[in-house]
């Protein structure tokens, strides 16, 4: 499973690569970091993850935006949405795009290592 | 320090007003209600009820004699002794912790009333300065100075 | 009950039929009977078959005996027509050939009446003729075949065309002789055959009747065993149809199914419509359910979060945390018609099968307990907060101001309680109203100097304590009773005021006299444009030493800025007009507040603060002196305009709107005057309709500062 992460703050992104790295979630592998949804989509076409962690609110373009435009691709990767949630619409919003999870910021390693191991699970 | 509410201190006083209504058929008037502390001076009989559990602390009801005496007279007591005076006011106070238990629940520990003659100044047990409420029953001053705690 | 955590288990209504083994169990008996039922119906028919095959053979033979008859007449017949024909010399060829015929046929019935032989039948085509069985049947045909045997044998050769007319004689005396008694051979030969027939036919009827009743018997056995199993089927349905009922009918959350299109299932615990204020029916839509109770927004989402849950890409346990109806303040109608506000948490869960979303199952719970809880919980972390707050706000404000502000704030509260004490002396309505009064100053001085020294959490609850003494006041009868609660108030200002006493306060920090009077009144009237922005007000200040003014005792007293708090927020609250007001009139639309101080020869301090708003308004002194009653109206007409601007300072005088922590509430020039006069000092006023208004103080030269009063 080759594994994105998007997300504005670097401290999440470290975050999250850690948690995948330290948690023994061996068929998972980061391929990409990226800080907003223009780097991401970049990344993403280079590199064809099938799991994506996407931040909502971030600078350039967001995370509905990037979500639609990831959905687009050829083999849409698995998205798990993980932000803070200050606006349940948009997270419904974006679950109705296409991405198949939520995870609220804060999270503990437990939690975002389950909610991945879910969105790793085929369709 | 957990404060009483303003329904608490309405319960002891309507405790009071009811007891005084039920024997002569008037009802005191509260005159002030204020932070006591030693230099408030009580009258010349006493009743104290102690409190353990939910609540802690006391409730001293206070009464002057002349007071007493009318009570007794409207419920045809013709022994005016210090003993009867003190009983009197003894039971007041009874009638108040019992008022109390109604409300506060049975796990309310209530002491039987101390009864004390002599004026003297209030001590204050757990409150730094327990609430103290004037009434006045016929031209007679009465006080009651609540010191509880909520646990 | 616990909503599931996991909703697979929720969504397992997978095939649990019977197992094949109990198929035979649960139905063995009406197998058992239905086989029967096809056996004896088989059995019957079978045996209508064999009888009916039997009773067309005894018609056959019935029909042939009765043929015997007739051929035994036709024999006689044709053997005497041959006598005749020879005697008259004709040709007796064909009545040899009737009779050649005739006899055949006679003889081989007959001896297919003894031994069974197939014979032409009544047609010409062949049939099988049985041999007689019955034993006077079999009599009669012995009987014939032994009378038929001689007569046969002189027939022979009168058939043969050989005979002479003597063997011709001896067979017409044959036939003469024998015709009767062969017709009665045969007579007798066809009633026992009918009786035999006759009897079958009866043995058929019997065992159709039998058959018939059995299958009757076997098909009531059939329904009743069928109806008892149903009837038991039935009620097993019926008693789980009951538990389901009772679980529903009794169970607190509101639960129900949910189907893709979002109408509800047949379902649906009474819970629910308590909870919603209106039960719902089967098929009713939960949008259109929950539209009148929610905001539109919300019930957008709601849909939309229903609908990704039908969705198959969404992970459940991913998006509980998104849930828009996880906790929503609904109004309903309770059972006694009032409103009632309530909190509702809808919980949705999948109801899988064979991998797909089927339904919702919906939870509803009233959590108001809860949130009530968390509210106030929430709101003690609040107070929590704020009081820390006001004690970092209370250590970084200049610690001079705020240890006098701690060291009188006591003493005023002390101050307070002996008025309170000194109630029950009094006794008339007035006097107890006077020392209300009294005590509403001095709470309203602590609220303006905890403002100022940003202290909101004091400011806050001197502001309620004034509510409740102002209430009071507004009262036609003081009631004892609303006493009460005033110790109860000055508690709890005094509880803070002691942990303010715990913050050790170095007095040395900030004593440059310069400064400490610099800051306390750059915080007075950075207070009075807080006040301002809170009317919709925009106001600049302006604060000016003159020359020796800084360097007056009076000047490093925090007690200088308690009186400009009041001034000012006086000034704002109803000299300064709004924007709009200032724009009309040609002004800048913020107000200016200029505080001037200065020392005068005498050695006094003045300090003047000047605004540059609406100026004092006899006409709307007029008004509210009208409306506040005091004065009969024609005593009014008779005041003159400063007489009724005197009335300014008088305790209860306001002008502008009761209201918020910064509003004057008309005691603000009261508790100004008063503290005034306590410090020896006087206070004048000067105002130009439309242009502004300057209050002015002047204090002493010394610094004549009263000892701190003790209650008595």
């Amino acid at each position: 499973m080759r594994l994105l992460i998007v997300d504005d703050s670097n401290l999440i992104r470290t975050r999250i690569a850690r948690v995948v790295e330290s948690t023994g979630l061996e068929e998972i592998f980061i391929v990409g970091l990226a800080r907003d949804g223009r780097e991401a989509l970049q990344i993403a076409r280079e590199t064809r993850p099938d799991v994506v962690t996407m931040d909502l609110t971030m600078p350039e373009m967001d995370g509905v935006a990037t979500i639609r435009e990831l959905m687009r691709m050829p083999h849409p990767p698995s998205i798990l949405v993980v932000s803070a949630l200050n606006d349940k619409s948009t997270a419904i919003t974006a679950l109705r795009l296409g991405a198949r999870g939520f995870l609220n910021k804060p999270f503990t390693d437990d939690e975002l290592g389950l909610a991945l191991l879910d969105v790793c699970k085929p369709l | 320090m957990a404060t009483l509410t303003e329904d608490d201190l309405q319960l002891f006083v309507d405790a009071v007003k009811h007891y005084l209504k039920a024997t002569s058929k008037q009802e005191p008037e509260i005159t002030s209600a204020f932070l006591g502390d030693s230099s408030v001076i009580a009258h010349e009989f006493n009743g104290i009820v102690s409190f353990m559990g939910g609540y802690s602390g006391q409730i001293l009801v206070s009464m002057p004699e002349g007071m007493l005496r009318e009570l007794l007279v409207l419920q045809h007591e013709h022994d005016l002794s210090e003993t009867n005076l003190l009983d009197a006011v003894g039971e007041v106070a009874n009638t108040l912790a019992g008022n109390a238990r109604k409300v506060f629940g049975p796990d309310l520990e209530i002491s039987v009333p101390t009864r004390l003659r002599g004026a003297q100044g209030i001590t204050a047990r757990v409150r730094p300065r327990p609430y103290v409420i004037t009434f006045r029953w016929h031209r007679h001053p009465a006080l009651v100075c609540v010191d509880l705690e909520r646990r | 009950m616990t909503v599931p955590a996991h909703p697979s288990h929720v969504a397992s209504p997978a095939a649990s039929g019977p197992a094949p083994h109990s198929f035979w169990q649960r139905y063995r008996v009406i197998i058992v009977a239905v086989t029967l039922f096809i056996v004896i119906d088989l059995g019957v028919l079978m045996l209508n078959f064999y009888t009916s095959f039997k009773i067309a053979e005894d018609a056959v033979s019935v029909n042939l005996s009765g043929r015997q008859r007739m051929l035994s007449q036709r024999m006689t017949k044709a053997l005497l027509t041959l006598e005749l024909e020879r005697r008259d010399g004709r040709d007796t060829g064909p009545a040899r050939e009737e009779l050649r015929s005739v006899v055949d046929l006679f003889d081989r019935t007959l001896h297919g009446f003894n031994t069974g032989a197939t014979v032409p039948g009544g047609d010409g085509n062949p049939v099988y003729l049985t041999a007689v069985a019955d034993d006077g049947g079999r009599k009669v045909v012995a009987d014939a075949l032994a009378r038929w045997a001689p007569y046969r044998l002189a027939l022979a050769p009168v058939l043969e065309g050989r005979a002479s007319p003597s063997q011709l004689g001896i067979a017409v005396a044959y036939a003469r002789n024998e015709n009767l008694r062969m017709l009665e051979l045969m007579n007798d030969l066809t009633s026992v055959l009918e009786v035999n027939a006759t009897r079958r036919a009866d043995f058929l009827r019997m065992v159709q009747s039998v058959g018939i009743l059995l299958a009757l018997l076997n098909f009531i056995y059939i329904l009743y065993k069928f109806l008892s199993s149903l009837r038991r089927a039935d009620q097993a349905t019926e008693a789980v149809n009951e538990e389901n009922r009772e679980i529903l009918d009794s169970v607190r959350e509101g639960l129900f199914l949910l189907h893709p299109d979002f109408t509800l299932g047949t379902q649906i615990s009474r819970s629910v419509g308590t909870l919603l204020g209106r039960a719902p029916r089967p098929g009713d839509r939960l949008p259109d359910l929950l539209g009148p109770l929610l905001f539109e927004k919300d019930l957008k989402d709601a849909r939309d979060y229903m609908e990704l849950l039908f969705s198959p890409h969404v992970l459940e346990n991913l998006v509980h945390s998104i849930n828009p109806l996880s906790c929503v303040e609904v109004k309903t109608l309770n059972a006694l018609g009032k409103e009632e506000r309530k909190f509702l948490s809808f919980s949705f869960n999948r109801v899988l099968d064979d991998g797909r979303v089927r339904h919702l199952l919906v939870t509803m719970q009233d959590i108001t307990a809860r949130v009530a809880l968390e509210q106030q919980i929430d709101a003690e972390r609040g107070r929590a907060r704020q009081e820390f707050s006001s004690l970092v706000q209370a250590l970084g404000a200049d610690t001079g101001a705020l240890r006098h502000f701690v060291a009188r704030a006591e003493t005023q509260l002390l101050q307070v309680n002996s008025l309170l004490r000194s109630l029950s002396e009094q006794a008339g309505t007035a006097e107890v109203r006077k020392t209300l009064e009294k005590v509403f100053r001095l709470v309203h001085t602590f609220k303006g100097e905890a403002a100022a020294l940003h202290l909101d959490l004091l400011a806050d609850m001197a502001h309620n304590f004034e509510d409740e003494l102002q209430q009071l006041h507004n009262k036609d009868r003081l009631n004892g009773d609303s006493l009460i609660q005033l110790p109860l108030q000055l508690e709890g200002l005094l509880e803070k005021i002691a942990v303010f006493k715990q913050i050790p306060l170095n007095p040395g920090t900030s004593d440059d006299p310069a400064q400490t009077a610099d800051h306390a009144l750059a915080r007075a009237l950075q207070l009075a444009s807080r006040a301002a922005a809170d009317l919709g007000k925009q106001v600049h200040t302006r604060l000016v030493f003159e020359d020796g003014a800084l360097e007056h005792p009076w000047a490093q007293d925090p007690e200088l800025g308690s009186l400009v708090i009041q001034l000012a927020r006086n000034a704002i609250a109803h000299g300064i007009e709004t924007p709009a007001e200032r724009s009309a009139a040609g002004k800048p639309e913020a107000g200016l507040l200029t505080l001037t101080l200065a020392r005068r020869a005498s050695g006094e301090l003045e300090i003047h603060l000047r605004d540059d708003g609406r100026g004092l308004q006899p006409a709307a002194v007029r008004q509210r002196l009208l409306d506040l009653g005091w004065y009969p109206p024609a005593e009014l007409d008779r005041l003159s305009d400063l007489q009724i601007l005197g009335q300014i300072t008088k305790p209860g005088f306001s002008t502008a709107e009761p209201g918020g922590i910064h509003a004057g509430r008309g005691v603000g020039l009261d508790a100004v005057l008063q503290e005034v006069v306590r410090l020896g000092g006087r206070l004048w006023a000067r105002s130009s309709p439309g242009r502004g208004s300057t209050f002015g103080i002047v204090l002493p030269g010394e610094s004549r500062r009263e000892p701190a009063r003790t209650p008595a």
